[in-house]
């Protein structure tokens, strides 16, 4: 399970790929646009830098449930009202 | 009590399954007859207020979409069809059922309703079950809980705290509180009502895949419920506080959905949420 964190207007949360990259998926808006407001972050060898990816990029190396962890949650951060909206700290 | 406790002594002694009730009875039995006659049927339903109150409002419904109102359960069978009339008496019955239930159960059950008739959506050329039986079997399949709650209100609440304090399932703080899980209550509930063997297989197995049949309907239904019961608490719908175990991956194997899959899904979920709020003023009613 993912857990959410907020960082200014963006929901933060920890994943790991199937490839066992670590890296932070960050929620930025809601799913329209080409980035469909979601956003992963990856640490490049030696810390120094990061390489970005989209969720459509990394659909391969998640599992449907991180997908779904992750689509409902900036449905509920982000949406327009058809869900719960969602706590994070 | 503990995992080895007797789960037909727990049953029998200890939770009253609440018999088939009588009009799901009759309705049942006259639409077995190839040639029932559908003012008899509608006779039957309309002789019990509660469930035609209940039908004619799901009729009337945004779910079926009916372009002109329905007031009377003949002019319902003669629009919707049998299969569909069934379903409908199913779900008002299951409705009366909920309504003993607390209501955080009875929010996620409609949810999980609304997910499985949106994942049917999305998936219609690849399932064997229709719309309106999607709808009721992920209206019912947590019908357990109700059921154990109902009957053993002080073990029911360890159960939750269990949940909670110790970050266990829901399921298996129940066999280890009470020796039987909500799986096998609501599996037992559905045969005895004599609702399809592929229903009470697949309920008590959206737990545990293991506890289906061979069946391969069976085996794809309970994986369809595990995965609807996921999407409705990532989705906020949850019944118990706490964590959720995500299903593993032989449940979307056998449910048919890979990560490319869910976005479409998901979408199709989110579309119908709203009417949730609906259902559940049909519940209360």
């Amino acid at each position: 399970m993912i857990k959410w964190q907020r960082q200014g207007p963006a929901l933060v949360g920890t994943i790991q790929l199937a490839n066992s990259r670590r890296g932070k998926v960050v929620l930025t808006s809601s799913a329209s646009g080409a980035s469909r407001g979601v956003m992963a972050v990856f640490p490049v060898a030696g810390g120094q830098s990061v390489t970005t990816a989209t969720l459509d990029d990394c659909m391969n190396e998640l599992t449907p449930a991180q997908v779904t962890a992750i689509l409902c949650a900036q449905e509920r951060a982000f949406g327009s009202g058809r869900l719960p909206p969602l706590e994070a700290p | 009590m503990n995992d080895s406790g007797d789960i037909d002594y727990l049953l029998d002694e200890l939770v009253t399954l609440p018999s088939m009730p009588v009009t799901l009875v009759r309705v049942t039995q006259l639409l077995e007859d190839p040639s029932y006659d559908v003012h008899e049927v509608a006779k039957v339903i309309s002789a019990d207020p509660g469930i035609t109150l209940k039908t004619l409002r799901l009729a009337n419904s945004a779910y079926y979409g009916l372009r002109q109102p329905v007031a009377t359960v003949d002019h319902a069978m003669v629009l919707l069809g049998e299969r569909v009339i069934r379903n409908l008496v199913l779900t008002a019955t299951a409705f009366d059922a909920l309504q003993q239930g607390a209501a955080r159960f009875v929010r996620h059950s409609v949810s999980c309703a609304v997910c499985m008739r949106a994942m049917r959506a999305v998936r219609a050329p690849s399932v064997t079950i229709q719309p309106e039986e999607a709808f009721v079997y992920g209206l019912i399949h947590d019908i357990g809980k109700v059921i154990l709650e109902q009957f053993l209100p002080e073990e029911y609440g360890a159960v939750e705290r269990m949940a909670l304090e110790e970050g266990v399932p829901v399921f298996q703080a129940e066999r280890d509180v009470i020796g039987l899980d909500h799986a096998r209550a609501g599996a037992r509930l559905a045969e005895k009502w004599k609702l399809p063997p592929v229903l009470a297989g697949a309920i008590a197995g959206h737990h545990d895949l293991s506890r289906c049949s061979a069946d391969t309907d069976e085996r794809n239904l309970a994986a369809w419920l595990a995965v609807a019961d996921y999407i409705s608490i990532m989705s906020g719908f949850g019944a118990e506080p706490g964590e959720s175990v995500p299903p593993d991956p032989e449940v979307w194997g056998a449910a048919g959905f890979t990560s490319a899959d869910m976005p479409e899904i998901l979408e199709s979920f989110f579309e119908a949420a709203p009417g949730i709020g609906e259902l559940l003023g049909m519940v209360d009613s």
